[in-house]
């Protein structure tokens, strides 16, 4: 099962992929805020667990096709300007 | 420290310019009652917040405005791109052209600068949080006004998750406010009336017995 969501996002479209990331980002940081007045409740701290586990698979296959999300990511083999010279997110070609 | 991730919180996806609406939305980047001020005034009030997770809470919030700061930057920024001075003007932009082109620059819809002050942080907790309250919904309804205005359905899509975030901050700001008022009945020198403790300044008291009604 797990095989197949790796494959299944190897073939997503970049902003497919990108929507994946985001979408599992955001349902870690919702669950975050829940967490910070709610800090014993140990089924949303198991679901952000999951959605932590599923945003670092979707984010690993996005930094190695696309590029990096954050410095730290960028790789030698794609050089800096896979970082610094792809689109920014605030214009319409990186969403 | 702040560390950058080169994405949106939410995208951002605009097919039409539309100066006109950018202008509305602007106040949303630096109007009373806009995303900076909401990060500025939960940023700075975190400090003598007395409980770690209150902390916890607007640091979280405050980061997650630099975000709708961001994503609010990105509508004027797509709405405003590749038009015209004269297409400009004709959509009521010609004033703010006059001072910034088309550069992302923190007024208000009518025109005012950006200013501290339009939030507060007072140094005591009860009333920092109810501010905080108030701004959500002062947010809330500005982006109501901006829906009632705006057409497009790649402008609204975004003012509407936007809208509902200022939901769950309030909601996570009354639980805060619930968490200090229970610690306030403990530790204040008077637990029937907890306002007359600043509890981010006054010395916390050892925790007093209930009073028997």
């Amino acid at each position: 099962m797990a095989e197949m969501r790796l494959k299944s996002l190897d073939k997503m479209e970049k902003d497919e992929l990108l929507r994946q990331v985001q979408m599992h980002q955001f349902s870690m940081h919702d669950l975050a805020l829940y967490l910070d007045t709610h800090p014993t409740d140990s089924e949303a701290l198991e679901a952000l667990l999951a959605h932590r586990e599923a945003c670092e698979r979707a984010s690993a296959i996005y930094v190695r096709r696309f590029g990096a999300l954050r410095k730290e990511q960028a790789e030698a083999e794609n050089g800096w300007a896979a970082w610094s010279n792809t689109p920014w997110p605030w214009e319409k070609e990186a969403n | 420290m702040f560390q950058y991730e080169k994405a949106l919180q939410y995208p951002v996806k605009i097919a039409r310019p539309n100066a006109r609406l950018a202008k509305m939305i602007m106040s949303q980047l630096g109007g009373p009652d806009g995303e900076l001020g909401a990060s500025m005034r939960y940023l700075n009030q975190r400090y003598t917040m007395p409980l770690r997770e209150l902390q916890g809470v607007l640091t979280d919030i405050g980061t997650e405005e630099l975000s709708h700061m961001e994503m609010v930057s990105a509508l004027i920024y797509q709405l405003t791109k590749d038009l015209t001075p004269e297409q400009l003007e004709a959509q009521g932009f010609a004033d703010y052209f006059v001072d910034h082109t088309a550069g992302i620059y923190p007024v208000s819809a009518s025109g005012v600068p950006f200013s501290a002050a339009t939030f507060q942080s007072t140094g005591d907790a009860i009333t920092d949080l109810h501010e905080d309250l108030a701004a959500e919904q002062k947010a809330r309804t500005t982006y109501d006004n901006i829906l009632r205005l705006a057409d497009d359905p790649d402008v609204r899509d975004v003012i509407r998750f936007l809208r509902e975030r200022e939901i769950v901050h309030y909601q996570r700001f009354g639980e805060s406010l619930r968490l200090i008022q229970d610690r306030l009945a403990k530790y204040a020198a008077d637990p029937n009336n907890p306002y007359a403790t600043n509890v981010s300044f006054d010395p916390m008291r050892k925790p007093q017995p209930r009073p028997r009604r």
